[in-house]
């Protein structure tokens, strides 16, 4: 006989109160099967994750139910999309849960729950996962959704620290060995110096200039109008969206309203994060292009005044992960390399019918969509 | 055997390639190690295609075992004679 037989019928709800004592008791037998923490449900219900009361961005911790018992949750970000010339509500998919994890017989819990989003909102995507061998990817794959890698972008401000910290490339004791003549004679850094500059192209027009901000006003809302029918996915990047998503409490993140010759062209989002034995970049000061928005024609101008007010916080190494071509390409001019890429972006339903190309092609994804600020 | 049994035999197989065709026709998820979320969606799929079906989520927390599997497509077959699709 199946096992489950006589299991009660699954149901998908919104966290609440009355879920405390299913959730505490599903943590329990996760905690026996020593699954790691990142798969517990809360235990207290709270509100939704917002930054103010009409903010358009809400997040939604949601538990999946057999009969009384939880068996999964997962958590959505319900946000605005441009998706082929509309505004729509978009789900993003984060940190889902199983129990299946902790025991095989629960294996049809993460199917279910991805079946029945996907039945609930047919414009749904998740970004981030690791990489594509996760359990997670590996799940939506299985599932047919579309998995492609956003593009990893590099561009190294300190050599002689780069080579001595990077230990993506410091794999054994030849190349460590190699790597570190390289940084102390500075031989290293002339070669990569030279690399970055034989890439580098100035933007036509002279540089942009970048001014701190602490909210988006409505010039942002005029970025958004004039760049947005670039794409044909893109979370909606307007005044009220930017100042939900990048809030003036994140003090990390650095938000800059980029101008040309006194107009504005658009702006970026930049971070500084001073790693510690970080398993690829050792302990490096690391600067992040986490978003950015410009109409085509100005976005080197965008790249190289995020990466010129990364270079005066005296980062070592600048990254960035861009999906669409205008950005790769802005990326490319503007010195930087590609490399592996861990994040991931993985669509499904509908947005299935507008990825019949390559990701470059149809969609702007970057650090700034789903929880994809939440590593770094 | 009936047809449909040894289709849903080379469905299991195809998953989990260490069954033999007699071990696939008595798994359950408890005899299989390899049977997790993944396995479960990649057979799924599996036999929706051979069979010409479309399997419910509601139905996956049932779809446990080979038997699980037959029944499942026993009930969904018109005639319920999984032979007369031969």
């Amino acid at each position: 006989m199946p096992i489950n037989d006589t299991a009660a019928p699954m149901r998908l709800e919104r966290y609440a109160s009355l879920h405390e004592t299913a959730a505490r008791a599903f943590n329990q037998r996760m905690r026996t099967a020593h699954a790691p923490i990142d798969f517990f449900l809360p235990e207290e219900a709270s509100p939704p994750v917002t930054n103010g009361l009409d903010a358009p961005i809400t997040k939604h911790q949601y538990v999946l139910l057999e009969g009384e018992t939880a068996r999964g949750g997962v958590i959505i970000q319900e946000q605005p999309h441009w998706v082929a010339g509309e505004t729509r509500t978009v789900w993003n998919v984060q940190s889902p849960l199983s129990e299946g994890i902790a025991d095989r017989k629960y294996g049809f819990v993460a199917p279910f729950l991805m079946k029945e989003l996907l039945r609930r909102q047919p414009l749904i995507y998740s970004v981030g996962m690791g990489s594509a061998s996760m359990p997670f990817p590996r799940l939506l794959k299985a599932l047919r959704w579309r998995l492609t890698e956003v593009p990893f972008f590099f561009r190294v401000c300190n050599p002689r620290r780069f080579l001595r910290e990077v230990r993506a490339i410091r794999s054994n004791t030849a190349r460590r060995l190699l790597f570190d003549v390289a940084a102390f004679s500075g031989l290293g850094g002339l070669g990569i110096r030279a690399l970055h500059a034989l890439m580098s192209k100035s933007p036509a027009g002279g540089s942009a200039a970048a001014e701190q901000i602490n909210t988006f006003s409505g010039w942002a809302d005029d970025v958004w109008e004039r760049a947005k029918s670039d794409y044909r996915l893109c979370a909606v990047r307007n005044q009220s969206t930017l100042n939900c998503l990048y809030p003036t409490k994140l003090d990390r993140l650095m938000k800059l309203h980029l101008r040309l010759r006194g107009q504005t062209i658009g702006w970026a989002v930049v971070l500084t994060t001073r790693l510690q034995d970080h398993k690829y970049f050792g302990s490096l000061r690391l600067g992040t292009i986490v978003d950015c928005l410009a109409p085509p024609h100005y976005a080197p101008h965008a790249v190289q005044a995020a990466v010129s007010a990364l270079e005066d916080l005296a980062v070592d190494l600048i990254v960035s992960n861009q999906s669409h071509r205008t950005w790769t390409a802005a990326f490319k001019r503007s010195g930087f390399l590609s490399g592996p890429s861990n994040y991931l972006f993985a669509g499904a339903g509908k947005l299935l019918e507008l990825a019949t190309t390559s990701i470059g092609d149809f969609a702007h994804i970057n650090r700034g969509d789903g929880d994809g600020i939440v590593n770094l | 055997v009936t047809d449909s049994q040894r289709r849903l035999v080379q469905c299991f197989t195809a998953v989990f390639a260490d069954l033999s065709e007699q071990q696939a026709a008595v798994a359950t998820i408890d005899s299989v190690s390899d049977w997790d979320s993944i396995a479960t969606v990649t057979l799924v799929s599996l036999i929706e295609e051979e069979f010409q079906i479309h399997i419910a989520s509601d139905a996956l927390a049932q779809l446990a075992s080979f038997d699980a599997f037959y029944r499942y497509l026993e009930a969904r077959s018109p005639a319920n004679d999984l032979v007369a699709a031969r």
